[in-house]
């Protein structure tokens, strides 16, 4: 087994005119891990995404896929890797079917048993032209595309919002209906708002505020560590309180790390209360 | 075995520890019996449409724990004598427990008058109420 990373990244930074979308962000995804990136809209997720992919070019920093660097993917690695991105750029010309025989011709790992099967349970008709399909509909072409050339990474941006739920869980299943290469789980990196999907399957959660990471960790860990604590006064910031917030007159509302926390931080016999990702999130982010 | 996994996504317990502590809760109400097969991996990841990563670290666990164990060709079965330790009925008892605790706090009850209301609902309930299989070294 390859210990590369799947994805590293180094100390991205990015601006847009004078606004920060990406801040000093280091992470690195495990082989066949499934990374959840998290945040409201406007924290950095699809640029992350697209700093990772090598689409954008950051103002510093650096980033590598499967151990090749982003912003000189070799085509072997761009082979391993399936993207799809919020609007998919498809052959409008084509239909369908054609479309999907014309990529599939392009990679060495084609399914085209699995590409058909896809088609049928996300309801695309072989014999419609592209252009003709909705938004929804062309995303769901394209996750067919992603997944039937069974790459080793798959980087999803916001993929699931056009699928129904029974299509949803669907598309939670065909992640783990192939193995990478090396006969490893494949590693999956997907951004969404619908947590209790990613609840399901993620095994690793990023968290990003504004650009910079807020908390990034295993998700068993972080459901196991990270805990709410509502105090009668406010806790001084320090390492191990990941966000504090006023809810009432005397209640002030702290997510807190219990791993890193100090001992004495909080007053003796505070409550702490589990949260799932859902709550996790609220909490991080108001 | 028919054992039914009732799956919380957005639960805050991970879903390995819910799958832990459903074969455990299981074995311990002798729901299932020695011998009796755990769903593969698999078939657990699609019907809930989980990581199989997750129910792996889930029946690594309970093999950890001696509750199941692995046999070739059959997967993981329940374990002959099954040793229901002390220490994995007290872990089964801790998330009501620390339920329990964090009500009182908001209810602001010292730990003694927390402790006498547990100590009295323990003497309240009636043994009918208790599932006889857990409690069998009592008369």
């Amino acid at each position: 087994m390859n210990d590369t990373p799947a994805v590293s990244v180094e100390h991205l930074s990015l601006r847009y005119g004078g606004v920060t979308a990406l801040d000093d962000v280091s992470l690195s995804v495990e082989r066949g891990s499934v990374l959840a990136v998290v945040g409201r809209n406007g924290a950095g997720k699809s640029s992350l995404l697209q700093c990772m992919l090598g689409l954008i070019v950051p103002q510093s920093g650096n980033s590598q896929l499967l151990g090749c660097p982003s912003l000189d993917l070799t085509d072997d690695v761009k082979a391993r890797l399936g993207y799809v991105s919020q609007s998919p750029e498809l052959f409008e010309w084509l239909r369908v079917g054609e479309q999907i025989s014309l990529i599939g011709g392009l990679y060495p790992n084609w399914s085209e048993r699995r590409a058909r099967a896809l088609c049928a349970r996300f309801s695309i008709a072989d014999d419609m032209k592209v252009r003709a399909l909705s938004l929804g509909e062309k995303q769901r072409l394209a996750i067919v595309i992603a997944l039937a050339h069974q790459p080793d990474l798959l980087v999803f941006d916001e993929p699931v919002a056009s699928l129904d739920p029974v299509g949803r869980r669907d598309f939670l299943r065909a992640f783990f209906e192939h193995e990478a290469r090396d006969g490893a789980p494949v590693t999956v990196v997907i951004s969404s708002h619908l947590l209790e999907d990613l609840e399901r399957i993620a095994t690793h959660v990023l968290f990003l505020e504004g650009g910079r990471i807020q908390l990034l960790g295993a998700r068993d860990e972080i459901s196991e560590r990270v805990r709410l604590a509502v105090t009668a006064h406010p806790i001084a910031e320090q390492r191990g309180i990941l966000k504090r917030r006023q809810i009432a007159a005397d209640q002030w509302q702290h997510v807190v790390d219990t791993r890193t926390v100090a001992n004495d931080a909080l007053p003796p016999n505070t409550a702490l209360s589990a949260l799932g990702l859902g709550d996790l999130f609220e909490a991080l982010n108001t | 075995m028919n054992i039914l996994f009732v799956i919380e996504p957005s639960s805050a317990t991970p879903i390995y520890r819910q799958i832990v502590d459903q074969v455990a809760r299981a074995v311990a109400a002798g729901n299932v019996q020695p011998g009796d097969e755990l769903p593969s991996v698999r078939a657990v990841a699609e019907r809930y449409a989980i990581n199989p990563m997750t129910v792996s670290k889930a029946y690594s666990l309970l093999e950890s724990q001696g509750l199941v164990e692995r046999r070739r060709g059959l997967g993981m079965v329940i374990r002959a004598t099954v040793p229901v330790a002390m220490e994995t009925r007290l872990a089964l008892l801790r998330p009501a427990i620390e339920h329990a605790v964090a009500v009182s706090r908001q209810l602001g009850l010292t730990h003694d008058e927390a402790l006498t209301a547990f100590r009295d609902a323990f003497a309240d309930t009636s043994q009918q109420d208790i599932d006889p299989s857990a409690h069998k070294d009592r008369p």
